[in-house]
């Protein structure tokens, strides 16, 4: 795991980079830290990572406006900062968790924990409703209200939306998955779909399972994932 | 200014004093008519057989009196001497008429009464000196014996003397009415009752304008408009005196003069509440002029009582006219208002010269009282708003500035910093935490104030920068030029500025410097403010983020020196500077 850590004040950023080699012994592979986001944004480009830790109100400047372009990345941001006032908008466009300062090596631990088991674990106020898409060079805004399914295209994901759009997103599958709601399932390695739009599943020969949605769209079912996904649906 | 002023009022004047003296050449009669009654009482103006000296067969009918001189009524009678006899006749109707059996006077003279030679009544003792007079009652009604009411004509016989008339002039007039004998007490008490009407409103306004002058608000226009009402009050009563009272005939002069001594006053307070409530500027030359016309008036009045009375009222009226028109120039509030009562008095004033004692009184006096009353009272209403809401902009301001400082940035930041040293280096945790608590303490000190000294105010910048030293491992410092003294600004004003100019990122283990520069004169003071440029952080120049910021820093300086500051903010070389000026500190 590379993680880069963006803070202003020097024993934060201390305390961050301690803690988290204490969390991700084992698989932590680097830690960076950068004072201004101008800063690690420069870095990100030469040194891509998994993690961002992000405090939003660097200098004292409100981060907000840097948060839309911030979650567009390919990596998972995880804020931590003073404000939580901007929790609720923070989650809203896709963060993977949002730490208050003061904070312990706990609660740290239990956002890095999100990397696996996603935002389902969490309340239902702490997933995406937004998803930032970089597109020539700014930052467009998709609601997830609008995806019917998202597609894994390397190390890129595909978002199909309602309209018939595409947009590509420079999150992994994976890493999508942990930020959208409930009712999106993973179907397939390659397939994450809004459970709503599954009209119907078809059984093949040579456990060979598909599964229809409302738009006609027909989406390969993995083996394993098959009876779990009846299940959920029944 | 003044000057032009008063040649205004002396044009106005001129015109007015010649309508007003042709109005008033003759001293209105007393006697009120317009009573359709059959009985009404109807002045006399009989031809008077006058002759000086003593003698009682001068009363019988029959007793010839060719040879004596003979007077009208405009010629009046002798005063300051005594002893003469007036005869003259009266005239009894026929029935059905109805009777007119009393028969008031009214004259500045002791007097027996002798209808067909038998004696009547007595007004006071005739006297052939001074000594031996005693005045009688300036009013008398007097029922006329029924057996002297036959039809036909009656002698009516006077045997008086006017040593005391009291009045500068050499004449004086004999006021008679002859009707009804109730009809004429009737009349007396109507002509009494309009006063008591103002007497009742006038004590009333008095009593509630001087309750709220002691109690709400102590203005001095408020304090001026109540001496009216109560002068107003006053001067009716004397009015009234006349008729609901009596009064010995060498009181009537004194009285007619104080009379017009409270229309003078009460002229003078009205124009000196105008002045007051308006606040003009000279109002001692104002008032000096006022009463230097006044005064002159009544020195050349030529003992015309109701005359000098209107003329009195009329040049305080001009006056306050004068002091109106230029507030409404300078867009005072209820200016209008005053004006327009002012307006309506001088109306009534030119409409009803003769009435501005009596039936007009309550306009020519009360529109401008009443106009006033409204100004004052629009302005206590705006001064009401204008203190909620500079209230509720304090308390604003005061939660905004502790919401500031426990803001989450600030303290957690703090505190987390706090946990990260605590442990590895106590020291400085400790440091961090008294630094912190040093902080809060002042903060919650002072944000309730809404002025705090200013060293107080630079050691609360010193206390922060000392946090974000140890924060940021960055040698902040605060330095500052120029005395302190005794000056007073809103707190967190420099606080602000600093936290501002911390924005910007510095080099661990560098030392960067704040500068306030503090220059002072009795009439103001300045205040600089330099946060220094550091590291860009990316913003352009080195601007620091406005916002609430600056915005409390405007609201405060607002609220303690209204509209007598400046604020500018601006790059230079060092880095942000900001200037900010307060005139006029020493007003409260």
């Amino acid at each position: 795991m590379k993680v880069m850590i963006v803070e202003d004040e020097p024993l934060i950023a201390q305390r961050l980079e301690r803690m988290c080699r204490e969390i991700l012994t084992g698989t932590l592979e680097s830690v960076r830290t950068a004072e201004t986001f101008e800063g690690a944004r420069a870095a990100l480009l030469e040194h891509p990572v998994d993690v961002l830790l992000l405090d939003l109100n660097l200098h004292g400047h409100d981060g907000m406006d840097l948060l839309q372009s911030v979650v567009a990345g390919a990596f998972h941001t995880i804020i931590v900062s003073a404000n939580i006032d901007q929790a609720l908008r923070a989650f809203e466009y896709g963060v993977l968790d949002f730490v208050p300062k003061p904070f312990t090596r706990e609660r740290l631990a239990s956002a890095f924990a999100r990397l696996g088991a996603g935002a389902r674990g969490g309340p239902p106020s702490q997933t995406a409703r937004y998803l930032a898409v970089r597109k020539h060079g700014r930052v467009e805004v998709v609601p997830v209200d609008d995806v019917v399914h998202v597609q894994g295209a390397g190390n890129y994901a595909e978002l199909v939306l309602r309209d018939g759009r595409r947009e590509l997103h420079d999150k992994t599958l994976e890493r999508i998955a942990a930020l959208l709601p409930p009712d999106f399932e993973r179907i397939h390695k390659s397939h994450l779909v809004r459970l709503s739009e599954i009209v119907a599943l078809h059984a093949h020969e040579g456990s060979q399972y598909e599964a229809e949605l409302r738009d006609g769209t027909i989406l390969p079912v993995g083996r394993t994932r098959y009876k779990e996904l009846r299940a959920r649906l029944s | 200014m003044v000057p032009r002023c008063v040649l205004l009022l002396l044009v106005a004047w001129a015109v007015l004093h010649a309508s007003a003296a042709t109005e008033t050449q003759h001293p209105p009669v007393r006697v009120q008519l317009g009573l359709e009654s059959p009985s009404a009482p109807v002045p006399r103006f009989p031809i008077l057989r006058f002759r000086r000296g003593d003698d009682p067969r001068w009363a019988a009918p029959d007793h010839d009196d060719s040879a004596w001189e003979t007077r009208g009524y405009a010629e009046g009678l002798p005063a300051h001497t005594g002893v003469y006899w007036v005869r003259f006749t009266l005239d009894q109707a026929r029935p059905p008429s109805p009777l007119r059996d009393g028969l008031a006077i009214g004259v500045v003279a002791s007097y027996d009464l002798f209808i067909d030679g038998q004696l009547i009544a007595s007004s006071g003792v005739v006297g052939a000196d001074r000594e031996s007079e005693v005045p009688g009652r300036l009013d008398n009604i007097i029922r006329i014996p029924d057996a002297l009411l036959t039809p036909g004509e009656h002698l009516v016989a006077l045997r008086m003397s006017a040593w005391r008339s009291g009045f500068k002039a050499d004449t004086l007039r004999l006021n008679l009415a002859i009707g009804g004998y109730r009809a004429l007490i009737e009349r007396r008490v109507e002509q009494g009752s309009v006063s008591v009407v103002v007497i009742g409103a006038g004590l009333a306004l008095a009593v509630v304008l001087g309750v709220l002058w002691w109690l709400v608000e102590r203005r001095r226009a408020l304090l001026l408009l109540a001496a009216a009402a109560l002068v107003a009050a006053v001067m009716q009563a004397l009015q009234a005196w006349r008729y609901l009272g009596a009064y010995p005939f060498d009181w009537h002069r004194p009285r007619l003069s104080a009379i017009a001594m409270s229309v003078a006053i009460l002229g003078g307070l009205i124009v000196a509440a105008l002045l007051e409530f308006f606040e003009m500027r000279r109002r001692t030359l104002w008032l000096a002029t006022l009463g230097a016309g006044m005064a002159a008036i009544w020195v050349l009045s030529g003992g015309w009582y109701h005359r000098l009375s209107l003329q009195l009222m009329t040049l305080a009226l001009l006056f306050a006219l004068a002091i109106t028109v230029l507030a409404v120039r300078r867009d005072r509030t209820g200016a209008r208002f005053i004006l327009a009562g002012i307006l309506v008095s001088l109306g009534a004033l030119m409409a009803e010269p003769a009435e501005i004692l009596e039936r007009s009184f309550i306009l020519t006096f009360g529109a401008p009282i009443l106009g006033c009353v409204t100004a004052v009272s629009l302005n206590l209403r705006n001064e009401r708003r204008a203190a909620r809401r500079a209230q509720i902009t304090a308390a604003r301001l005061e939660i905004e500035l502790l919401r500031k400082q426990i803001q989450p940035h600030f303290v957690m930041n703090t505190l987390t910093t706090i946990l990260e040293v605590v442990e590895h280096d106590p020291k400085a945790a400790v440091s961090l935490i008294e630094a912190l608590a040093e902080e809060f303490r002042a903060l919650a000190h002072v944000s309730s104030e809404r002025r705090i000294p200013l060293t107080q105010e630079l050691d609360l910048c010193r206390t922060h920068l000392r946090i974000m030293s140890l924060r940021k491992d960055v040698r902040y410092t605060l330095h500052v030029e120029g005395e302190t003294l005794d000056l007073e600004v809103p707190p967190a004003l420099l606080l602000t500025l600093v936290e501002n100019g911390l924005t910007h990122a510095a080099a661990r283990g560098q030392s960067v410097e704040f500068r306030v520069a503090i220059t002072a004169s009795p009439e103001r003071f300045r205040l600089v403010v330099t946060a220094p440029a550091g590291t860009p952080t990316g913003r352009a120049g080195g601007a620091p983020p406005e916002g609430t910021g600056l915005r409390y820093v405007r609201a405060r300086l607002e609220e303690s020196f209204p509209g007598r500051w400046t604020l500018e903010a601006g790059a230079v070389p060092e880095g942000w500077r900001t200037v900010i000026e307060v005139k006029e500190t020493r007003r409260p």
